[in-house]
């Protein structure tokens, strides 16, 4: 049976590869500096999360636009918040914590089909066909994510999308360890049946 | 028979648990709650977010960057008006001080120290006691100031400077290629 890291490793091929460790050390340092009145620090953060802040806020809006203009109110959020941030936990969970609730407080101004990624900006990698048949599938998982009740939503959208451990989801969440498990294995449940249900109308 | 509870079938799930893996193993009723959310799991990994090229994460960047340097622009003009929350909390103190301080001849007592917070520290707006003060002297400047502080004013245009635009417009040239429109 595969795990759920093994079978997420495929999804997220372009996010750089840092020890744990270290990838909080660093940001510690470029938190500092911010704090320090760095400026470029903060453009290092940006650049470092802006990839997992935009696929988070897609996951809640299922469109670009929208998902563009609550990554960037994520990120002015933070940053005006960022004197405040004492490092009781890592930037990162900070980060995720400011996004989620970015995310639950927006109103989608988009339809999703009314706001597809500019072809100018998407990814020519794969053949025409190949995308379509993937895209359009994705799409209707997307959607049925964007309906799974709040909690299992974030925790999905979290743990399977963004490959976070339990323990940093409840952080994020702020709930338990095993609430994250319950509310997993809730979504992914409720996820089948909705698609199905879809499959069969 | 009591059942697996949830998380401890999504240890199953996640290749843990072998005491559960047997009752699952034996027991009808959770092997098909795990094959449900083993599905699901299949059908969610698979989901991909549509990928921007490069040109847009340089974009995004550029216009996060450009709304910071706005927020920074406005951001001393806010802690001026702390300064003065500050500087009329500390006259407010002073003149506190002076009122109850026994009058001693010729040779005033040296001032004490204002219990004020750190210059060089100021503490977040809703945290700050200054502005209990600046709201009491100066109602309007305080409400007008406090909502700016909190990020509470007009949102900024996102759009690209034409400057800005031009260089995005011509990286999409490059990428598409020449004789295309864009
Ligand atoms: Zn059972």
């Amino acid at each position: 049976m595969p795990s759920i890291p093994a079978a997420l490793a495929a999804s997220d091929e372009s996010a750089p590869e840092l020890a744990p460790a270290r990838r909080h050390e660093d940001d510690r340092d470029a938190v500092a500096a911010c704090q320090g009145g760095e400026r470029e620090a903060f453009d290092r953060l940006v650049e470092k999360y802006q990839r997992d802040v935009y696929r988070l806020c897609y996951r809640y809006v299922n469109n670009h636009q929208d998902a563009n203009d609550m990554a960037q109110e994520v990120f002015l959020k933070a940053y005006r918040a960022l004197d405040r941030f004492r490092g009781d936990s890592s930037f990162s969970t900070w980060l995720y914590r400011i996004a989620v609730n970015t995310c639950l407080n927006f109103r989608a101004s988009r339809k999703p089909e009314a706001a597809e990624l500019p072809e100018a900006l998407a990814d020519k990698s794969q053949g025409p066909l190949e995308r379509l048949e993937r895209d359009e599938q994705s799409r209707l998982v997307r959607e049925a994510v964007t309906r799974l009740p709040e909690k299992q939503r974030a925790t999905l959208i979290l743990k399977i999308y963004h490959d976070l451990t339990h323990e940093e989801v409840s952080a994020i969440l702020g709930s338990t360890v095993g609430t994250v498990k319950a509310n997993l294995f809730h979504a992914l449940g409720n996820l089948r049946k909705m698609l199905v249900a879809e499959a069969g109308e | 028979m009591s059942h697996v509870p949830e998380p401890r079938l999504l240890d199953v799930l996640e290749g843990r648990g072998a005491t559960d893996r047997a009752h699952v193993d034996a027991c009808a009723q959770c092997r098909a709650r795990l094959a449900e959310a083993q599905a699901g799991l299949a059908l969610a990994a698979g989901a991909e977010v549509p990928e921007p090229s490069p040109v847009y994460w340089e974009s995004l960047r550029r216009q996060v960057s450009r709304r910071v340097d706005e927020e920074s622009e406005r951001r001393p003009a806010f802690w001026r008006r702390v300064s003065l929350g500050h500087a009329l909390a500390a006259a407010a103190v002073l003149a506190g001080i002076a009122t109850f301080l026994p009058v001693a001849g010729r040779h005033p007592a040296p001032l004490p120290e204002p219990p004020l917070p750190a210059w060089s520290a100021l503490p977040p707006a809703e945290e700050d006691e200054g502005l209990d003060v600046l709201r009491a002297v100066a109602p309007v400047v305080a409400d007008a100031s406090v909502p700016a502080a909190c990020g509470g004013v007009a949102e900024c245009a996102v759009d690209l400077s034409d400057e800005e635009s031009q260089v995005l417009a011509d990286r999409l040239r490059r990428e598409i290629g020449p004789g295309k429109d864009l």
